[in-house]
């Protein structure tokens, strides 16, 4: 008996080259704005939005540090063994000040300097809210919250979509596609996602198109144009079964074959631009940036005005071991998101392109011995040359456990709404009407809807 | 006996011996995935470009190669994709 060692994964991969599987329908759309994108001109002002998504919940209450002695007091009390030393932080200063100082944890001198350089703003204690809340409404019950507060696939999800799934079926990058994309005749798959599919980018009548940080998902090994007879004979042969006169087998083989065109487009607009002299770090987080920025570099190949980016970083449910593994996760956070801003530079593209972190939900404040736990509000970074740096926006909270802020642990209640957030990226990127940013952010409207000037 | 039971850590062996067997008969080979993936509703079609390109690779490997690739072939196929 003769068996064949295949692993699974192989085995897997392999079949999602051949068909390209879910992604060869996801691309599908892209294909046919493509198509209406390169018959297009007049490509108008560029603007691209990069989502950072750090899987997991960050505890971001340690990337940006009170250092001033009363706050930092309060801090090392509540953090304990997670505090870091008052001298380590790297001191900014905001623009705007609280009363308080701050810096930024000691692995992130890019970011500290980014900030300076005002390319660089921080909104703290940002999360998901339905509707402003309170400490004693919600111990009366009375709170109207998002579900399953505290859990990873609800709340990275509720930034995504704001608001449950059973009532809001789309993200509000997609929404934003989806509104857009009848004033704006030229947006080959608007939403890139180097994440595969995900909720954000998830419209009703537009998806993400999905590429790797190696570029397009082309398939293996079939190439009718290939010099190799054998590999003309296997792509002859592979094309010949996706042109099926079957009434679904068709129209699955027609999805497959225009999926094909659009990795080929994309991949040609790919092929052969100016290689960029920004070096990026060569971990997973650089590399899907160094990639994103090629994809901007190639915006006019791709006959796009405006691109979204979804990218995610992994490995921020730091329960245990924090102290050695949150670091290097904030260092190469920083590292990246500066090589991308100079990338931009370099593209002369700075101010059109907005990066902005997200995250499913902030940490206890309160150390479980070796790390944090779920927690809710959060701390986040906006960078580009249109924000206005060097400030901190929302509300920095005083980190004393027992306040009015905090529901158990140092879980802080948001001070700002993720579709507040939102919302200052949107205003941003396209010029949406009020109407129209309160159907791209469902909860908008029950929050203060003044502009928090992060981007001009 | 099942080809997995000794098998490393995160590999699935395919046991492909009964497609060996008929490996070096294109038709017959055909004719039994046929049977075993669509119930015998193989189009003509695309059993002429299954057989185009199987048949031109070389048995010297005792037919591996010959069979993944007409295996890949029809699960990678709208007609596998579609139930009926």
């Amino acid at each position: 008996m003769k068996n064949t060692p295949v692993s699974r994964r192989r085995l897997l991969a392999g079949a999602a080259r051949l068909t390209l599987g879910s992604a060869g329908l996801y691309a599908t759309l892209g294909s046919m704005n493509l198509v209406r994108a390169l018959a297009a001109s007049g490509v108008g002002d560029y603007r691209a939005l990069v989502c950072v998504f750090l899987s997991g919940g960050n505890d971001s209450f340690n990337m940006l540090v009170p250092r001033s002695d009363d706050e930092f007091a309060i801090y090392a009390d509540t953090r304990r063994n997670l505090a870091m030393a008052q001298r380590d932080i790297l001191p900014v200063t905001a623009l705007t000040p609280d009363g308080a100082e701050y810096g930024f944890h000691p692995g992130m001198s890019a970011v500290q300097q980014l900030f300076e350089d005002g390319r660089l703003a921080v909104l703290s204690n940002v999360g998901s809210l339905l509707e402003p809340v309170t400490r004693s409404t919600i111990s009366n019950s009375i709170a109207n919250l998002p579900k399953q507060l505290f859990s990873h696939n609800n709340q990275s999800a509720f930034w995504q979509r704001l608001g449950e799934p059973s009532s809001v079926t789309t993200g509000w990058a997609g929404r934003m596609a989806d509104l857009l994309l009848g004033q704006v005749d030229n947006s080959p798959s608007m939403n890139v996602s180097l994440d595969g599919s995900n909720i954000w980018q998830t419209g009703s009548a537009t998806l993400s198109y999905p590429i790797t940080s190696d570029g397009a998902v082309t398939l293996r090994g079939i190439d009718p144009d290939s010099p190799d007879r054998a590999t003309q004979v296997r792509s002859k042969s592979f094309m010949e079964l996706l042109s099926n006169p079957g009434l679904y087998q068709g129209e699955l083989g027609q999805i497959q074959t225009r999926a094909m065109e659009t990795a080929a487009t994309v991949d040609t607009a790919l092929q052969g631009l100016t290689p960029l002299s920004t070096e990026f770090p060569g971990d997973k987080l650089g590399s899907a940036l160094r990639t994103t920025a090629q994809m901007i570099q190639a915006r006019d190949r791709l006959g796009v005005s405006q691109q979204m980016f979804f990218i995610v970083a992994r490995g921020w449910d730091n329960h245990s071991d924090q102290l050695n593994t949150h670091p290097g996760l904030l260092s190469g956070l920083s590292a990246s998101l500066n090589a991308f801003y100079q990338a931009t530079q370099e593209l002369g593209v700075a101010d059109k392109v907005t990066t902005f972190t997200a995250s499913d939900f902030g940490r206890t404040l309160t150390s479980n011995g070796d790390g944090t736990d779920h927690g809710w509000g959060g701390n986040q970074l906006i960078m580009g040359g249109s924000v206005n740096g060097g400030d901190i926006y929302g509300t920095y909270p005083l980190l004393n456990l027992d306040s009015d802020l905090d529901v158990g642990g140092g879980r802080l209640i948001p001070t700002t709404a993720v579709d507040q957030y939102g919302a200052e990226l949107a205003r941003w990127f396209a010029n949406f009407s009020v109407g129209e940013l309160n159907e791209i952010f469902p909860n908008l409207a029950n929050f203060d809807q003044t502009p928090l000037g992060l981007i001009s | 006996m099942n080809p997995n039971v000794n098998a490393p850590d995160h590999q699935i062996n395919l046991d492909i011996s009964d497609e060996l067997e008929v490996a070096g008969d294109v038709e017959a080979l055909i004719d039994h995935l046929d049977r075993l993936l669509l119930a015998e509703t193989m189009p003509d079609p695309m059993r002429q470009a299954i057989a185009d390109w199987i048949e031109l690779i070389p048995l010297d490997d005792g037919g591996t190669r010959r069979v993944t690739e007409a295996i890949a072939l029809v699960v990678t196929s709208p007609e596998f994709a579609v139930q009926r």
